[in-house]
Order: C-alpha cells, then sequence, then structure tokens
C-alpha cells in the first residue's frame, strides 16, 4: 500500500501549533493528536522514572531492619507519592498517550473530535505533576497515596498542594475521556462498525466511561478534604464522618484500576494477534466483558474498607461483586490463550511483554480473588500481601502492557525500529526482577509485616532483602529500554509502513504517519484481525452528500 | 428578518452517529457533573443528618424562593433566545442573551449577599455542621454559575462585534451553553428542596 | 434550501408556547413547594421530592431538549444515577 509523504512543514494556527518537524514542536501549544500523544508518553516516562526512584528509596531504607536511610516521616513521603505519582502521572497519563495517538488513526479519523480540548488537557495534566512535585519539597502527603483522615488532615500546607494537583489531574483526565469517546463513536470511518472496530478502541470507550463517571467522586472528596483543611469543615473530623472519605474516594479508586488496566488489555488484544499471525479468538467476548467490567468496577469499592469499622452486613455483597469481577477479565485470559494457540508465533520484545503481562497479571489476579474474601481480607489488610497483589497486577500486568505497546509502536512513530536485543535484555532484566521484588512480598504480608512501614521486624529481615536486591534490578533493567528509545532515534533500522505485518489502520500509513493522517477518508471493508482478507478497499472519495453518511451501527 | 430557512438540526460535519459531536461532548460532561454534585450532595446530607433538626431555620426562605424563580426565568430566557436564533432574529435573540446575563447575576448577587448575612451576622458558619454541608455544596454551584454568567458574557460581546450570528454554527454553540445553564438549573432545583424546604 | 415556512414557523410557535407553559408549572410547583414546606400536617418531604422530581424532569425533557432528541443523550444523562444509588446508599452507613 503506498502512503503519502510525511508533512514537511508544521502549520501554524494563530498562537497554536499542529504538527511537528522538530523536537522543539514538542514543546508548543500543540493541536496534532500525534504530537499530543508523544507529549504525554515522554511527560508520564519522566514521571515514571521519578516513581522508581522513590521506590528504590523506599527498597534501599527497607534492605535490612532498623534502617536509618531516611527519616520515617520522609518515607511516609516517599511512599505516598510514589503511589500517587505511579496511578496518576504514569500509568493513567502513559495510556492516555497511546490512545491519543493510536486511537483517531484506528478508527480512520483525521484527528481527535477536539483538538484544542486534547492540548489542553495534556497542558493541565503537567501542570498537576508539577504542582504534585512542588508538594513534595514543600512537605506533601504524608498519609499514603489513599490520604485517610483524620492524618491527611494534620498533615502540612504540601498536603493541601497534593489535594489541588489532583483534581486539576482528574479534569484532564475528564475532559480526555469526552474527547476519547467523541472520537470513537462519531468519527470513524465509512464501513467501520462498532463490531469492526479493533478492540484497542473497545478498551478505551469502556476505560473512558469509568474516568467519565468515577473522576468526580474523587473531585468530589477532595474537595470536601481541602475544605476541611481550609475552611474549618467538618466532613472528615470526628463529628463529621472520617469513613465517608473512604467510600467517596474508593468510589473512584477502585474502577481506577480498571483505568490502568483496560488499555492494557486493549493493547494486549492487538500484539497478540499480530505476533500469532491469527484472528482474535472472540471478539465479541472481548469487546462485551470490557464493557462488563466497567459497570461492575463500580460495583466493589468497598472491599478496600472491609476492616474499617464499616456495616458488617454490607460487606457480603462487595465480596460476591469483587469474586464475580473476575470472571470478564477470566473470558479475556481464555481468549488471548485461544488465540495463541496454534499459532505462528514471533518472540519479538513486545511479544515476550505481552506474555509477561498474561503470566503476571494472571498471578495477581489471583492473589485478589483471596482478598475479595472477608475473612482473607481482614487476616492480610494492610500488610505486604497487599503490595505483591497490587504491584502483580499493575507492574506485571499494566506496565508489562504499557513496553508491549510502546515496542510495537515505537517504529510508526518513529519511523525507526527498536534494536531487539536491547529490548530482550530490558524485558529479562524486568521480568526476573520484577519476580524477586514482589513475590517474597505474599509470604511477609502472610507472615504479618504491614505495609507502610519505615522498619520491621528482624524475622521479616531475608524477604525484604531478597526483595530490595530485587527491586535494584528491575530498575537496572530499565535502562536498556531508555538507551534503546533514545539511540534508535537516529541509529534504529528504518521501520517502514507495516514492519509487523499487522492489519490495522495505523499500518497502512507511512511511519510516521502525514500530518492530516488519511490523504483520503478510508472505507473499512473488513475486520482488522482477519488476516487473508484485504481490510482498507481504496474508493475514489464520495461526492459529497448533504446528509450525514451513516458509518454503521 | 431571514427568509430562508435554516436547517440546525444535523450536524456540520457528518459524524457516525448523526450526532453533532460538540454536543454529545457536552452531554457528556454533563453526566460527570451529575457524579460531582452527586458526591458534594452525599456530603452534605451526611452533614445534614447529624446537624439538629432546625439548623437551616436560620436561611431566608422567601428570598431563596425567589432567587428560585430567577433562575427558572434565566433558563427560560435561554430557550427563547435560542428559538431567536432558529428564526434568524439576531436582535430577539440579544435582547434574551442579555436578559439571561441579567438574572444570572442577580442570582449571583442575592446569593453573595446572603452569605454575607449569615456569616456577618453569625447566624451560620462553615465550621458548623450543617454550614459545612451548605456553603460547601451550595459554594460550587454559585461558582456553576460564575462560570455560566461569564461564558454568556463572552458570547454577549462576541455578538456585539458580529463574530456570533444566527448561523448553524453558533446555533450549535449556543444550544451547548444553553445546556449547560439549564442543567445548573437543575441542581440548584434539587439543592433549593433539600437544603431549604426540607 | 427553500422548504415551505409556514410549517417550520408553526414548529417554532410551538415550542416557544411549549416553553412558556413549562416556564409557568415551574413557577407554580416552585410556589406550591414553599407553601408545603411550612405545612405540617402532611408528607412534607414526599412531596417536596417528588414536585423537584417534576420540575428536574420538565427542565430536562423541554428546555434541554431530551424529549425530542437522540435517545444517546437520555442514555449518557441517566446513566450516573444508575451508579449514584449504589454510593448513596452505602454513603450513611
Amino acid at each position: 500500500m503506498t502512503t503519502s509523504t510525511t508533512s514537511v512543514a508544521v502549520e501554524r494556527r494563530g498562537w497554536m501549533r499542529h504538527g511537528a518537524t522538530s523536537w522543539r514542536d514538542y514543546f508548543t501549544f500543540n493541536t496534532d493528536h500525534k504530537v499530543i500523544g508523544v507529549q504525554y508518553v515522554v511527560m508520564a516516562f519522566t514521571f515514571f522514572l521519578i516513581g522508581g526512584l522513590m521506590a528504590e528509596v523506599i527498597r534501599a531504607q527497607l534492605i535490612k531492619p532498623g534502617n536509618t536511610l531516611v527519616s520515617p516521616n520522609l518515607y511516609n513521603e516517599l511512599f505516598s507519592l510514589h503511589g500517587t505519582i505511579m496511578i496518576f502521572m504514569w500509568v493513567i497519563p502513559v495510556f492516555t498517550g497511546l490512545a491519543n495517538y493510536i486511537i483517531p488513526v484506528h478508527v480512520g479519523a483525521n484527528d481527535m473530535a477536539f483538538p484544542k480540548l486534547n492540548a489542553f488537557s495534556f497542558w493541565l495534566a503537567l501542570l498537576g505533576g508539577i504542582i504534585m512535585m512542588v508538594s513534595f519539597v514543600t512537605g506533601g502527603n504524608a498519609s499514603g497515596w489513599s490520604a485517610y483522615p483524620p492524618l491527611s488532615e494534620q498533615t502540612g500546607i504540601g498536603q493541601t498542594l497534593w489535594a489541588v494537583a489532583l483534581i486539576l489531574i482528574g479534569f484532564s483526565s475528564i475532559f480526555a475521556a469526552i474527547n476519547l469517546l467523541v472520537t470513537i463513536m462519531n468519527m470513524r470511518a465509512r464501513g467501520m462498525t462498532l463490531m469492526r472496530m479493533p478492540l484497542f478502541a473497545w478498551s478505551m470507550i469502556a476505560t473512558s466511561i469509568i474516568i467519565l463517571l468515577g473522576t468526580p467522586a474523587l473531585a468530589g472528596a477532595l474537595a470536601l478534604l481541602i475544605m476541611d483543611r481550609v475552611a474549618g469543615t467538618q466532613f472528615f473530623k470526628a463529628t463529621g464522618d472520617p469513613l465517608m472519605w473512604q467510600n467517596l474516594f474508593w468510589f473512584y479508586s477502585h474502577p481506577a484500576v480498571y483505568i490502568m488496566i483496560l488499555p492494557g488489555f486493549g493493547i494486549i488484544s492487538e500484539t497478540v494477534p499480530v505476533f500469532s499471525r491469527k484472528p482474535i479468538f472472540g471478539y465479541k467476548m472481548i469487546a462485551f466483558s470490557s464493557m462488563a467490567i466497567a459497570i461492575f468496577g463500580f460495583l466493589v469499592w468497598a472491599h478496600h474498607m472491609f476492616s474499617s469499622g464499616m456495616n458488617p452486613l454490607l460487606r457480603i455483597p462487595f465480596m460476591i461483586t469483587s469474586m464475580i469481577i473476575a470472571v470478564p477479565t477470566g473470558v479475556k485470559i481464555f481468549s488471548w490463550l485461544a488465540t495463541l494457540w496454534g499459532g505462528h508465533l514471533r518472540f519479538t520484545t513486545s511479544m515476550l511483554f505481552t506474555l509477561g503481562f498474561i503470566s503476571m497479571f494472571v498471578i495477581g489476579g489471583i492473589s485478589g480473588i483471596f482478598l475479595a474474601s472477608i475473612p482473607i481480607d481482614i487476616h492480610v489488610n494492610d500488610t505486604y500481601f497487599v503490595v505483591a497483589h497490587l504491584h502483580y497486577v499493575l507492574f506485571g500486568g499494566s506496565v508489562m502492557a504499557i513496553f508491549a505497546g510502546l515496542y510495537f509502536w515505537y517504529p510508526k512513530i518513529t519511523g525507526r525500529m527498536l534494536n531487539e536485543t536491547w529490548g530482550k535484555i530490558h524485558f529479562w532484566m524486568t521480568l526476573i526482577g520484577f519476580n524477586i521484588t514482589f513475590l517474597p512480598m505474599h509470604a511477609l504480608g502472610l507472615e504479618g509485616m504491614p505495609r507502610r512501614v519505615v522498619t520491621y521486624a528482624p524475622e521479616f529481615a531475608l524477604g525484604n532483602l531478597i526483595a530490595s536486591l530485587g527491586a535494584f534490578l528491575l530498575a537496572a533493567g530499565t535502562l536498556p529500554f531508555v538507551y534503546n528509545a533514545v539511540i534508535s532515534l537516529v541509529r534504529g533500522k528504518v521501520a517502514g509502513d507495516n514492519p509487523w505485518q499487522s492489519l490495522t489502520l495505523e499500518w497502512t500509513l507511512s511511519s510516521p504517519p502525514p500530518i492530516h493522517n488519511f490523504p483520503e477518508p478510508p472505507t473499512v471493508d473488513s475486520d482488522p484481525y482477519g488476516y487473508g482478507k484485504p481490510l482498507v478497499r481504496r474508493v475514489p472519495p464520495a461526492p459529497r452528500q448533504e446528509a450525514p453518511v451513516p458509518g454503521g451501527e | 428578518m431571514s427568509q430562508t430557512v435554516i436547517v440546525h438540526d444535523e450536524p456540520r460535519v457528518a459524524t457516525t452517529t448523526g450526532i453533532d459531536n460538540r454536543k454529545l461532548g457536552m452531554w457528556l460532561y454533563l453526566a460527570t457533573e451529575v457524579m460531582l454534585f452527586s458526591a458534594l450532595i452525599g456530603g452534605f446530607l451526611t452533614m445534614r443528618t447529624r446537624a439538629p433538626a432546625d439548623a437551616n431555620h436560620v436561611l431566608n426562605i422567601p428570598i431563596t424562593a425567589f432567587n428560585t424563580f430567577v433562575l427558572i426565568v434565566s433558563s427560560t430566557a435561554v430557550v427563547m433566545a435560542l428559538s431567536a436564533i432558529e428564526d434568524g432574529d439576531r436582535k430577539r435573540m440579544l435582547r434574551w442573551m442579555v436578559a439571561t446575563f441579567v438574572l444570572g447575576a442577580t442570582f449571583l448577587g442575592i446569593q453573595i449577599n446572603e452569605y454575607r448575612i449569615l456569616i456577618g451576622e453569625k447566624h451560620l458558619t462553615t465550621s458548623s455542621l450543617f454550614g459545612s454541608g451548605f456553603f460547601t455544596v451550595t459554594g460550587f454551584h454559585g461558582f456553576h454559575v460564575f462560570v455560566g454568567v461569564c461564558w454568556l458574557g463572552v458570547i454577549i460581546v462576541q455578538t456585539l462585534r458580529n463574530r456570533f450570528t444566527t448561523n448553524e454554527r453558533d446555533h450549535m454553540r449556543f444550544e451547548i451553553f444553553g445546556l449547560y445553564w439549564h442543567f445548573v438549573d437543575v441542581v440548584w432545583i434539587v439543592l433549593f428542596t433539600i437544603i431549604y424546604l426540607i | 434550501m427553500a422548504m415551505p415556512s409556514k410549517s417550520r414557523a408553526g414548529a417554532a410557535k410551538t415550542r416557544r408556547s411549549n416553553y412558556v407553559l413549562v416556564f409557568l408549572s415551574l413557577g407554580a410547583l416552585t410556589a406550591l413547594e414553599v407553601l408545603v414546606s411550612s405545612m405540617t400536617n402532611i408528607p412534607r418531604v414526599s412531596f417536596l421530592l417528588g414536585m423537584s422530581f417534576i420540575k428536574v424532569m420538565l427542565v430536562i425533557l423541554y428546555f434541554m431538549h431530551l424529549r425530542s432528541d437522540s435517545r444517546w443523550f437520555g442514555l449518557i444523562f441517566f446513566l450516573p444515577f444508575l451508579l449514584v444509588i449504589p454510593l448513596l446508599t452505602v454513603l450513611p452507613h
């Protein structure tokens, strides 16, 4: 498939820009979704390194009992901001960035529905991230990323800044979700019915719905917290209802974990068929299970509060829903396995991370089922068992999916291939380091080591030593990726349009794509996983019609 | 007065669903706002149930009922302005826009004065249980009215400069503003009942 | 774009008279609410909530055109209320 040449100039629209030809353009208020996508990814990765550095300091402190590397208060701030940054400034924005870049192309559009709002969303997120870092240096959040009152009402000014930063980041997220939903619903190419969309688009529909309906609850909780801290209100004080914070907070923050995994599911649904050279198994089930997760995700939140003193009877429905929600995810896992089965597997780095994702996420999912059970949760809540679970699903899951996506789409975005050898080194150091770090934490938690502690009893020493060594290996394993990503920009092999022989629409364009994506609107003829059938039929542009052209259902 | 018929219902650019992008976007945003106000109202209710039953008797119902009426009139003014756009009548549109602006500003003025009286004469503070909920949720609502008034102000200025007219594009822009404004009115209808009357 | 101006003008007039009717209903209901709020021998709360619900629906259906517009908008707007129910149920406990 021939494509038109890449853009040769950046467009100026008043004080705004559209498109990029040099690195300087990436520092502008740019309305091109491809530029914004890269801005998000680079910003998010920077915060990944910052949050990761915090984790390394935490593990260095915990390498032996009674260590005095950092003061207790600094330690509290470190783990609090580690969590906040990893969630709000790494995982969520990096998926937003990848979605920003890929989704319009996946549906055959030339940009997102609201390009200016898109640019604004990015800069708002960046502002939030900066305020977040300022909060850290002014003695910030020391009450955990979950900031429970009364402690979060007794900490310093940085806590208020932290809350303000999160509100800004939340709004950025909401605007991005609106943009994605309108783009996917309204701007699909002719012939692209909902059932012919790439599954990444389905996962972003589900993710965006969760963002839209869940984030305001967090915003509300933060607003009330700020009012308590600044205006003397009593919402979460003893005379008020401290538990209300937990309810409002988790009403968002549980669905938030689905915000952090659903795009990953979408990415895996793209890489598995490509690198098995087989149509995906169970397209409809994967699409519908994403929507089921979005809805059910809102009905499980109190499983974070089983030992909070909430009404004991009310815990039972939440236990039930928390177990049920494993089913749609299980459906996906089986679909991916069935896709792999009998396929012609290519073990590129992206595929390795894909397989790593599937295996590590299943482990995390299983520990999640244990946690869903009230009696078990009461025993292990706030112990390292929870820390193990959350890192298996968020690092073993989300982060591996992110890398699978980065290795997959780097050639499309930059026009160059990443070096596979360095990629494999990155993968194996990550997989091994990750497991050495977090596997022992299951045992530590079961034996009773609490989380969020600056030091611990000597009986936990061996597990912590192993975990810390694993963490150092994990950190070192990130370096090959950084080196690879930078060097390949200039020295990587030229990628061509479709280095992976994939069928989705982005691979019909040049690498990188032209400034306005499609020279003529594509008409989609078959599904994106139908190997052997031509996807896009090139027809002359249809004569201009008065009425809107329906694209399908 | 325009003789040509302006078709306003179809989106400017063809969309897959046939719905205009910006209209869809605004309804999605309103869904978010529903959740936000629900969280804040939840906070209010939690405070309200812990406060004494007669805690809201310090509030001035006649004045606030009048204020509620002001907002209702303003919503009506908005749909009248929209109707004027559909008829292509710029003068009528402008009159109703200004009416909405004045009514919105009146609402804010009365609200701020009520705050002044409550706090200044020490009838209610933010540190009381009822006050916590009251000031927070009405404050957020008032902020939304303020944003709406500013937005309308921008539209009015653009109209006076002839950069906002009765064409399709601006019809949609005003309709979107209207959706936001009506939503803020809806929230107030709920707040008036649960805060002042019950 | 020539269409019979009579039917469109007629449609516009109907819409405007609908708006006036809704406005009058809203005004009347508000006055009624204030009246009911001061009475003690009736189920005040149910009446008040019921009346405000009607007012809310009038604004949403007629001023926000939900009655005549695409069904998508209704779905989008009312979906959050489904979530609000579990939230406001659990919150007081």
